[in-house]
């Protein structure tokens, strides 16, 4: 199974509601204008090493500053809740994206949903209905569920689409990536993030690796 | 001599073959349940931990370089981790273990002695079964990140049910404050102090509890020989007792460790006669092989596969040390009317060599009381034991042991009783073993218990004290 991002396949390994995510991603993003035109863009890749935590999928490598505008398109991501679990339990977006928080469960859910210490929003989803918030602001976002303590998931808002997320055993690419120096990073839930000084040229590859601690 | 060697070869043969036998236990003690993984990966012969089942205990039962990848039984999560983000508003999160964390732990012993059950000055050997000598559950686990527990309920035959240890361990619980991870864990309970890792008793693959750690100064007695009246000391400290404790510990740049508790120093009683507190210290450093906190120079990840080289294989070098300082009211036995304040002391100096199959440690223990007597006599006592012990993995299920301790505690000066004298605990004994895990959590030891010197029975003319024992251990 492959993650797409900035609209180009990349390796990395998603569930299946977590295929559905990407993908609306994809869709929102495809719209996107890329600065780097086709044939003249860099490529990313490396592998991450996550010591003490069992799903490396679960980490994301962006790139912290691209020069230029994203937008997100209408076409919202989804976030579902199914058996008390967030699907997906980390998600990547571009800032302006709207989230589509679904219920599949026959009980009650509420999605509170927190950023940089503050409180987002926190809206009750009856079974088998859905919410959709817009994400306008950079950074993580915690999503809890105060019926369900132990429910929990993770989205990164970011200032644009380069970004991917590792398949189980660790390899990520970012592609179409434009020429430019930049600040690569590394984050997982449970460990301290890490960054790296790329630089991309036209048709070139940039390999970095990571190897997140706690 | 001849009808007691084969009275012990018959109980000794019968109990192996039948355990040969048996079908292999199906289940397994709640650490490996939890990992799905062998005991060998923490034990090198059960109970002895290996070195990577000291840096696991000493981490709160998680593995030291990140404890969820290993974890098998999935744990029921009682708060999600991104809920720390919202205390003090919410509960801090966690998780209980997905199966109970309970173990049962089961000990048959025979005993072949002269005097402690059999006919006392007979001359005679007598076989005792305890079947069994003890029964205890366990149960260990994690309570979230940086909470460990441990607790055990021991039954013993004839002695009743006890709790012998309940506690909980806060790994790093200043690491908030910018305290280094591993520098500073609390831990508090009931628990085994464990203050000479080279030869404590958690450690103890043979039968015998240490000599320097069992014996406690309530047991020497001053006796009248002609009456054969007795009067007995007050001070009940016994090094082996889990005692109530509050203990700080810590390991340094990855091979020192320290710690520093506070107890009850009440032994096996549960409420103080008094409202002293014992203090004590402990460092050990280890030169070489896997360090306290787990690592191992030139590996990269902790493995849980038990090398080829065999789990218990650890070339390294520890020294250690040790420092009790107690102070227990004393009463004599009959009580008398008057009451005095023992203050007493220990230190402990060993060392521990392990290279490839070998295991060698050695040390000393020393101390003094001051008052142990109260009016009965006057003047301090001083109390040493030497103590020597040579383990060789043969097999990795067969495991030899020699045992060397020697125990002096000086009499009581001036003793103020008309026609009695004292006795003495003095003593020095050899204790071979030969130790077999005939399944990875049913272990099969033989030892003897042959003395050199027991002042205590050459006193009163009794038969020096051999004993010989067989211990079937098995937990599931």
């Amino acid at each position: 199974m492959r993650v797409v991002t900035h609209g180009r396949a990349k390796s990395g390994s998603v569930n299946q509601a977590g295929l559905l995510a990407v993908s609306l991603a994809f869709l929102s993003l495809s719209s996107v204008a890329a600065p780097g035109e086709r044939g003249r863009t860099g490529e990313v890749t490396g592998t991450v090493r996550a010591q003490g935590v069992k799903k490396l999928a679960d980490a994301v490598v962006y790139i912290e500053k691209v020069q230029g505008q994203f937008q997100a398109t209408g076409t919202p991501v989804a976030v579902d809740q199914v058996k008390r679990t967030y699907i997906p339990h980390v998600s990547a977006v571009v800032v302006g994206t709207e989230i589509e928080f679904l219920n599949s469960d026959n009980e009650m859910h509420n999605v509170h949903a927190r950023q940089n210490q503050t409180q987002l929003f926190n809206v009750g989803i009856l079974p088998q209905r859905k919410a959709r918030r817009i994400l306008k602001g950079e950074g993580v976002v915690t999503l809890l569920c105060d019926i369900h303590p132990e429910m929990s998931a993770y989205i990164l808002v970011l200032q644009n689409p380069y970004f991917a997320r590792p398949d189980e055993k660790g390899n990520y690419t970012i592609g179409s990536v434009p020429p430019g120096t930049y600040t690569l990073r590394a984050w997982h839930e449970k460990l301290k993030a890490q960054t790296m000084e790329i630089k991309v040229t036209e048709g070139g590859k940039v390999t970095a690796d990571f190897e997140l601690k706690p | 001599m001849k009808k007691i060697s084969l009275t012990l070869l018959a109980t000794t043969a019968t109990t192996f073959l039948a355990l040969v036998f048996t079908q292999q236990a199906s289940a397994i003690p709640a650490f490996a349940r939890k990992y799905q993984t062998s005991c060998q990966t923490c034990h090198s012969m059960p109970p002895k931990l290996n070195a990577f089942g000291e840096a696991y205990r000493l981490n709160g039962y998680q593995i030291p370089d990140g404890d969820e990848p290993h974890i098998k039984d999935t744990p029921l999560v009682t708060a999600a981790p991104a809920w720390r983000e919202v205390w003090p508003k919410a509960n801090w999160p966690g998780w209980i273990p997905g199966s109970p964390p309970v173990a049962i732990r089961l000990f048959l012993d025979t005993e072949t002695s002269k005097n402690e059950i059999g006919d006392p000055g007979t001359n005679k050997y007598t076989t005792n079964f305890e079947f069994p000598h003890e029964f205890e559950i366990l149960t260990a686990g994690t309570f979230g990140e940086d909470l460990g527990f441990f607790g055990e309920i021991e039954w013993k035959q004839g002695g009743g049910a006890d709790i012998r240890q309940a506690m909980l361990k806060f790994q790093n619980p200043l690491e908030w404050a910018g305290v280094p991870k591993n520098w500073l864990h609390l831990w508090i309970g009931q628990m085994d102090q464990a203050y000479l890792p080279s030869y404590r008793d958690l450690d103890k693959p043979g039968r015998n509890h240490p000599l320097w750690g069992n014996k406690r100064h309530r047991e020497f007695v001053v006796r009248n020989l002609v009456t054969g009246a007795t009067r007995t000391a007050g001070n009940n400290f016994r090094h082996q007792d889990r005692m109530p404790a509050i203990e700080t510990l810590g390991i340094l740049g990855s091979r020192l460790h320290w710690a520093f508790g506070v107890t009850t120093g009440a032994g096996e009683q549960r409420f103080e006669r008094d409202n002293h507190k014992d203090l004590y210290y402990k460092l050990r450093y280890k030169f070489g092989g896997r360090a306290y906190d787990g690592s191992l120079p030139g590996e990269k990840d902790v493995s849980l596969a038990v090398r080829p080289t065999g789990g218990w294989v650890d070339n390294a070098l520890q020294l250690e040390h040790f420092g009790y300082f107690g102070k227990q009211r004393i009463s004599t036995t009959p009580s008398s009317a008057s009451r005095s304040t023992d203050r007493f002391n220990r230190f402990g100096l060993a060392l521990r060599w392990t290279w490839e199959d070998l295991d060698f440690a050695s040390g000393f223990v020393w101390g003094r009381h001051s008052d142990p007597w109260g009016d009965l006599s006057e003047g301090t006592i001083k109390y040493r034991s030497p103590f020597a012990r040579l383990d060789y993995m043969i097999y990795p299920w067969w495991m030899a042991q020699l045992r060397f301790e020697d125990l002096h505690i000086s009499s009581p000066r001036n003793l103020r009783l008309s026609g009695f004298s004292a006795g003495s605990l003095d003593q020095t004994r050899f204790m071979p073993a030969l130790i077999f895990l005939i399944r990875s959590n049913l272990r099969f030891v033989i030892e003897g218990e042959l003395y050199t010197r027991n002042k205590d029975a050459e006193s009163r003319k009794l038969s020096t004290p051999h004993a010989f024992w067989t211990r079937f251990d098995f937990a599931f």
